[in-house]
């Protein structure tokens, strides 16, 4: 993971809402591979519709959450990994 | 010739026999919505994706592609379920092919009778109108050639599971939506996608969701009957 790399999130992969719940839906191949996002996973994403660095949603999460550094850093690295294991960062 | 789909009047152009025969329990003689013409070059496509030496799937395959991919702009589109309709309300159950969909529904005419008749046993068009989410008949039905010409208000939609014992619980559309996406056609159009996508978010809205574990015993539709529509008599 490269940590000053801007990113965001491939065209073809859709944000809905289902009854509250954030959910992303690839729309290039099947509808196949769905992800359910939790909150933390939800927050990402929707800093991931524009370009931004790792840093920047660490900053953002920070100021929303109020966590500490260390454990804002984990889960998006974790969530950031699955993103890019399914091809959904560009 | 003039073909009833969905609730809409397709011109289909076709000189192959074979295909007229196909749509012919839908022909219809009024005007048409939709212009549905395949080239040559879409037809021997489809034969190649299809591995196939045959014309007819060939023209077919690309029949049923055009209609699909315009469905969505006209608010339906084509969904992979067993479609049954009870008492006057339509049922569709949905899996993984190879589930036992059919069989599932088999069961349901095998107990009620004439209280139910088969809507499209394969792959149904699902419209979306203010008062429901209804079913349409189709010539896309499945092995049995099991179809309705009709259009039905879908009370319920069950993913079927199979399992040694029946359980019927009602689902959220959290748990429903991924399994649902995956009986969905996807057109290849992104925008026509993203529309499929509100028009199936609209039908969840408009339906009672389930989750049916069952063996292949009457008792399968009986609990599932019993739950979706309360207390049976036979």
């Amino acid at each position: 993971m490269v940590y000053n790399e801007v990113m965001r999130l491939k065209n073809d992969f859709i944000i809905r809402n289902v009854d509250g719940e954030t959910v992303m839906v690839p729309v290039a191949g099947d509808f196949h591979g769905v992800v359910m996002a939790n909150e933390t996973t939800a927050f990402i994403l929707d800093c991931l519709k524009d370009d931004c660095e790792i840093e920047d949603i660490i900053e953002k999460m920070m100021a929303a959450y109020e966590v500490s550094y260390e454990v804002v850093k984990e889960d998006i690295e974790a969530v950031i990994a699955k993103l890019e294991s399914i091809g959904a960062l560009e | 010739m003039l073909v009833s789909l969905a609730g809409k009047v397709f011109d289909i152009r076709t000189e192959n026999e074979d295909i007229k025969t196909f749509f012919s329990d839908y022909e219809v003689n009024t005007k048409a919505d939709f212009l549905i013409e395949c080239h040559e070059d879409q037809i021997f496509e489809c034969m190649n994706s299809l591995g196939t030496s045959s014309l007819y799937y060939g023209e077919l395959t690309a029949i049923h592609t055009q209609i699909a991919e315009l469905l969505p702009k006209d608010d339906s589109f084509l969904f992979h379920a067993s479609a049954i309709a009870y008492k006057g309300e339509a049922v569709l159950f949905a899996a993984l092919s190879g589930t036992g969909k059919s069989t599932h529904a088999a069961l349901w005419k095998k107990l009620f009778k004439e209280e139910v008749f088969y809507v499209n046993d394969d792959k149904p068009f699902i419209r979306i109108r203010d008062d429901g989410a209804y079913v349409y008949g189709g010539p896309w039905n499945g092995k049995g050639h099991l179809s309705t010409n009709t259009a039905v208000r879908i009370r319920a939609v069950v993913l079927l599971e199979r399992g040694q014992n029946n359980r019927i619980v009602a689902i959220n559309k959290k748990e429903a939506y991924p399994r649902l996406l995956m009986q969905t056609y996807k057109p290849k159009d992104k925008i026509m996608s993203i529309k499929t996508l509100d028009l199936l978010e609209a039908m969840m809205s408009k339906v009672s969701l389930y989750r049916l574990t069952c063996n292949m015993e009457d008792e399968a539709a009986e609990v599932a009957c019993e739950s979706i529509f309360g207390n049976v008599k036979r």
